[in-house]
């Protein structure tokens, strides 16, 4: 049972605040504030007390979403999802998750609140349920920018530029299809992958968990149908198709998720929601089909003026008509380094010395497929001794893969029924990040 | 509407509620449940149309969805047996039926209700597990949480039905440790903390499942650790190791500390890759982490006290490096126990009695004290004129009352002999043929399974950490070292300490030691195994153990427990205890005051020591 609910922002302002039971005063929300920045770095913040209250909160763009109640035997596995599913039917309505979007659309959160809990027992999440209710319009936080335009053909006409979709269409307010907005739908298959190199360039763990999300901006979808890869197999023993295998360790789909074509064909069917809902989660462990991403070849020497020299080798084994970008390494250097000179193998690359993080930061905004980079640092630390070459690792790698999943899963087809009047469009799209990329030195 | 009975009313609103004309039509189905919820308003008693209430409850309609819980509210909370009992298996089943339909919410609360009702016979409790066992498995890991939390309190009588429950809902758990939300990753790793407690060997092959990730916060990082410690075996010791190193020069001193603790303790199993790891960052020369490491070596050698001659050889020279006070706690502990073996150690006591004067942590000025007299049992031609400084310093200048008492003690002592002086300060020794019990026993689920899907297990609570690392040689070890002397030579007596400097907080801690006779000859020829059995039983768990037909005999013993207070801390007991077999067996205890928990530790622990005795017999 849920007895308030509020939002703040990083710096302690009151953007939200709902009481549903009338347990508690709405005080509590400084007392929260003083306990969580209290909190040293090693304390669960998750759920704190005071008195018989209870605090249980998440975190999403620099906002606290705080529920509390008074019952300890409250289930956090819920109060959490509840408080992820709020934060995303915020995002659904108001196109966007920030302070500023937050405080311009108060009042259509307040009337959410209202809607998804009643006397603290949750009711519903669901934006079907919900499109019936909420009424309040929401307020676009981003400002118009004409980068929009570019993607505008001349007099209707198919740019190149018109068969991508815009960053920025999947972040508009959901209700905007209401009004003959665009009738959209996006299906993003997103994995997330998590691995460790070892300092011999052995794959020492290799975890991948992937989700089919679907962003729907329809007004009227009854059904859609996805097919995937007829070669996907799940479990060990289970193998499908000629091609090379897509394969998964355990799977699991959303209960609105039909399933009777999916072990003859491999077909999801279901009748999307208004906003964003994942259809399908699965995880694939220690057993990639094709190599990992990233090696990093490290040499690691003092030289004889007392300066650390790392002289790093990091190849993208990606095909090579795919890229990464946005690639960062964190390289862990010596405590006490204190300047950085640096030797990097193209101009678009950049590297910084973080004190702070104790680590140089090697950015590289492109990384295509196939081919190597290399780069040169030479630090300055006082007293380094022999024992400071342990504090240099492991690297941390973090990087977007667009177009591309780690799994192989594909989206075959995508039809939705019946036919849609007017224009519609479908978007796919595929992305791999990195959850924790570790390369050990 | 007529005039009706109660009894008529009901009967009629229940055809109204079950005539699928009315079903199908939102608007009188939703009518209908008004009149449900009217009729209860005004007092009939419509607890018999519960299992209908229930279906209507599947429903898209948010009003009607309301209404229908505002029924089962009243009727759950105020009627439970009524409710429950009467129509329960028939509310069960149609529940389940209802529950892949209803949301995840309404499924959550449902399998919350359920947990109120006690199945009667064993067929009803296995129709009901079997219908559940399709939600161990949920994608959500919401409705996976409140069904295993429900099958564990069907199941209570039947362990293997839950062990085998816990199997099933491993793969939804480690996946929400692989969420998003690194709020639900916090949440699935404590619950897996729980189900290890039980199932040590759950996770097993997962291990590298709890690898931290770099970005990850440094309180995860540091449950993911506690977990990795759980999951250690011969074949991925040195996976593991390899991989804790790298956190221990992580930029966050907190998540360093915990990497190193975690080697620790390792190291009580695999020690010699961990004490090369160890000694290797002594090297770093910084603060936190050789604080850390000493504080470990210090634990790992009470346990291990074989490891001495390695950790005094790394000591040298690491006091130039430690600055905060329970790394020199530690420290000056090892330097007392271990001086001996230690070259440099009366130097080392110089540099340290030198600087008493602007020493301001109260726990090295005694640790201080005590070393220094310990030193000068064994080595009293280079520390007796430092020692003469140091008493004179604490007795005559001294203003913290403690410290101050306590050079006096050591003052009146070193008057009565040296001999008596040595059986005072070398009393308390880890005996090397004690054989530590590595790794925990697996505890009966029914310890945490109250628990488990609440918000106690996310929380941060010293004894949520002690419990989750029961069978560990822990809180033995701190204990002597932060009062070693005392409590040995004053029987019943009560200290107080009054801690001063940075906390600004008073702390009174109490401490009892007691004997007691009990007469039960044939236990120290007990097997091991079944006296730990038979303590566990009773919640005492064992921490270490002479081998049997060996004199004198001894088991160490702890139990803990904590009552609730009005204000923000727990107040718990911990009671240590050492079963002293020397021809005739006595016991004693050293604890915080708490009389009752005392009286009925005793008393449990008696009546196993007689049990075990009869059986014997």
């Amino acid at each position: 049972m849920i007895s308030q609910v509020f939002i703040l922002s990083s710096k302690g302002d009151h953007l939200i605040y709902k009481d549903y039971r009338g347990e508690a005063g709405s005080d509590v929300i400084n007392i929260f504030y003083e306990k969580v920045t209290a909190l040293t770095g090693d304390q669960p913040p998750v759920v704190m007390s005071h008195k018989d209250l209870h605090f249980i909160h998440v975190r999403q763009e620099g906002l606290y979403w705080v529920a509390t109640t008074t019952a300890a035997d409250s289930s956090p596995f819920t109060i959490i999802e509840f408080l992820n599913r709020l934060t995303a039917l915020v995002k659904d309505y108001c196109g966007s998750l920030s302070e500023k979007s937050v405080q311009m659309n108060f009042a259509l959160i307040y009337e959410l609140l209202d809607e998804i809990v009643d006397y603290g027992y949750i009711q519903t999440t669901s934006s079907d349920v919900l499109k019936n209710f909420i009424q309040t319009e929401a307020v676009s936080a981003r400002p118009f920018s004409l980068f929009d335009l570019s993607n505008v053909g001349l007099f209707g006409a198919e740019t190149q530029q018109s068969k991508v979709a815009p960053s920025s269409a999947a972040t508009r307010p959901i209700q905007s299809s209401r009004e003959g907005g665009k009738s959209e739908i996006f299906v993003d298959v997103i994995e997330r992958m998590s691995v460790v190199i070892g300092s011999n360039g052995v794959l020492m763990k290799a975890d991948v968990e992937g989700e089919i999300r679907v962003k729907c901006y329809m007004p009227s979808c009854s059904e859609m149908r996805i097919g995937l890869n007829e070669e996907f197999s799940i479990g060990k023993s289970q193998l499908r198709g000629y091609g090379a295998a897509v394969r998964v360790d355990e799977c699991s789909f959303h209960q609105a998720v039909r399933l009777d074509e999916f072990d003859s064909h491999r077909i999801l069917r279901l009748c999307p929601s208004q906003g964003e809902q994942t259809v399908m989660q699965y995880q694939l462990s220690d057993d990639l089909p094709s190599a990992p991403p990233f090696r990093l070849f490290p040499t690691i020497e003092r030289d004889t003026g007392g300066r650390l020299l790392m002289y790093l080798k990091l190849r993208c084994d990606l095909p090579p008509k795919s890229a990464a970008i946005n690639v960062c390494a964190t390289i862990p250097v010596p405590k006490g380094s204190v300047s950085l000179s640096q030797e990097l193998s193209s101009p678009d690359q950049s590297a910084e010395l973080k004190l702070q993080s104790r680590a140089v930061h090697w950015m590289i905004p492109r990384f295509p497929g196939g081919t190597q980079l290399s780069a040169l640092f030479k630090l300055e630390v006082p007293g380094l001794s022999s024992a400071s070459m342990l504090e240099v690792g492991p690297v941390g790698l973090s990087f977007e893969l667009p177009k591309l999943t780690v799994t192989g899963l594909q989206i075959r087809f995508l039809r939705l029924s019946p036919i849609q009047p007017g224009p519609s469009q479908r978007w796919v799209r595929y992305v791999t990040h990195s959850d924790s990329y570790t390369i050990r030195i | 509407m007529p005039y009706l009975g109660s009894e008529d009313t009901v009967r009629e609103l229940r055809r109204a509620l079950s005539n699928p004309n009315v079903q199908s039509d939102h608007l009188r189905y939703r009518n209908t449940i008004l009149k449900v919820i009217r009729a209860m308003s005004q007092g009939v008693d419509v607890s018999g149309l519960f299992s209908e209430m229930v279906k209507a409850c599947a429903t898209v309609d948010i009003v009607q969805k309301k209404l229908v819980y505002v029924f089962l509210c009243s009727y759950a909370t105020l009627n439970p047996e009524l409710s429950l009992l009467v129509y329960g298996f028939k509310a069960l089943c149609v529940c389940h039926i209802r529950l892949k339909e209803s949301d995840v919410w309404g499924q959550c609360e449902m399998l919350r209700i359920l947990q109120r009702y006690r199945p009667q016979s064993e067929d009803e409790l296995f129709d009901i597990l079997s219908l559940l066992d399709g939600s161990l498995v949920s994608p959500h890991p919401q409705v996976m949480a409140a069904t295993l939390s429900l099958f564990l309190s069907l199941c209570s009588s039947l362990p293997a039905v839950s062990l085998a429950a816990l199997e099933r809902v491993r793969g939804p758990l480690l996946a929400a440790c692989g969420s998003v939300s690194r709020e639900m990753r916090f949440t699935a790793i404590c619950h897996i903390q729980l189900l290890l407690r039980s199932v040590p060997g759950l996770m097993g092959a997962h291990y590298k499942r709890f690898f931290c990730g770099y970005a990850e916060p440094a309180y995860i990082k540091q449950r993911k650790m506690q977990v990795l410690v759980e999951l250690v075996n011969d074949e991925n010791v040195a996976m593991l190791l390899d991989e804790l190193k790298g956190y221990c020069t992580d930029v966050n001193s907190d998540t360093a500390q915990a990497a190193i603790s975690a080697i620790g303790r390792i190291g009580r199993s695999h020690s010699d890759r961990c004490l090369e790891i160890l000694t290797g960052l002594l090297a770093l020369k910084q603060e936190h982490i050789t604080s850390a490491v000493v504080q470990t070596m210090c634990d790992l050698v009470w346990v291990c006290p074989q490891y001495s001659n390695t950790v005094c050889s790394a000591l040298e020279g690491c006091e130039e490096t430690l600055q905060d006070s329970q790394g020199r706690q530690a420290l000056l502990w090892l330097l007392g126990v271990y001086g001996e073996q230690v070259s440099g150690a009366p130097y080392t006591l110089e540099v340290f009695i030198d600087g008493v004067r602007s020493e301001a942590s109260l726990g090295v000025k005694m640790e201080l004290l005590t070393t220094t007299m310990r030193l000068f049992v064994c080595r009293p031609a280079e520390t007796q004129d430092m020692l003469g400084r140091l008493l004179h310093y604490c007795i005559e200048e001294e203003t913290d009352m403690c410290v101050h008492d306590q050079a006096l003690l050591y003052y009146h002592l070193l008057h009565c002999g040296i001999e008596e002086t040595r059986k005072v300060l070398q009393g308390r020794r880890s005996d090397p043929s004690l054989g530590v019990l590595i790794g925990r026993p697996a505890e009966p689920i029914s310890q945490w399974a109250c628990s488990f899907n609440t918000l106690e297990p996310l929380k941060q609570c010293s004894i949520e950490t002690e419990s989750a690392s029961r069978g560990s040689p822990e809180h033995l070890t701190c204990d002597p070292k932060s009062n070693p002397d005392l409590s040995d030579t004053i029987n019943c007596s009560r200290v107080e300490k009054v801690h001063s400097g940075a906390e600004q907080m008073e702390v009174e801690k109490d401490y009892v030691c007691l004997k007691e006779w009990v007469l039960s000859t044939a236990v120290p020829h007990c097997s091991t195994q079944s006296l730990q059995a038979a303590m566990q039983l009773v919640n005492i768990q064992t921490l270490a153990f002479t081998p049997p037909h060996t004199l004198p005999w001894r088991v160490y013993l702890y139990t803990h427990t904590q009552h609730e207070h009005s204000g923000d801390t727990p107040h718990s007991t911990l009671i240590l205890g050492e079963l002293l077999y020397t021809g005739e067996a006595s016991q004693r205890t050293v604890q915080p005051r708490d009389d009752k928990a005392l009286k009925g530790f005793l008393s449990i622990l008696t009546t196993v020591l007689y049990t075990l005795s009869s059986e014997k017999n």
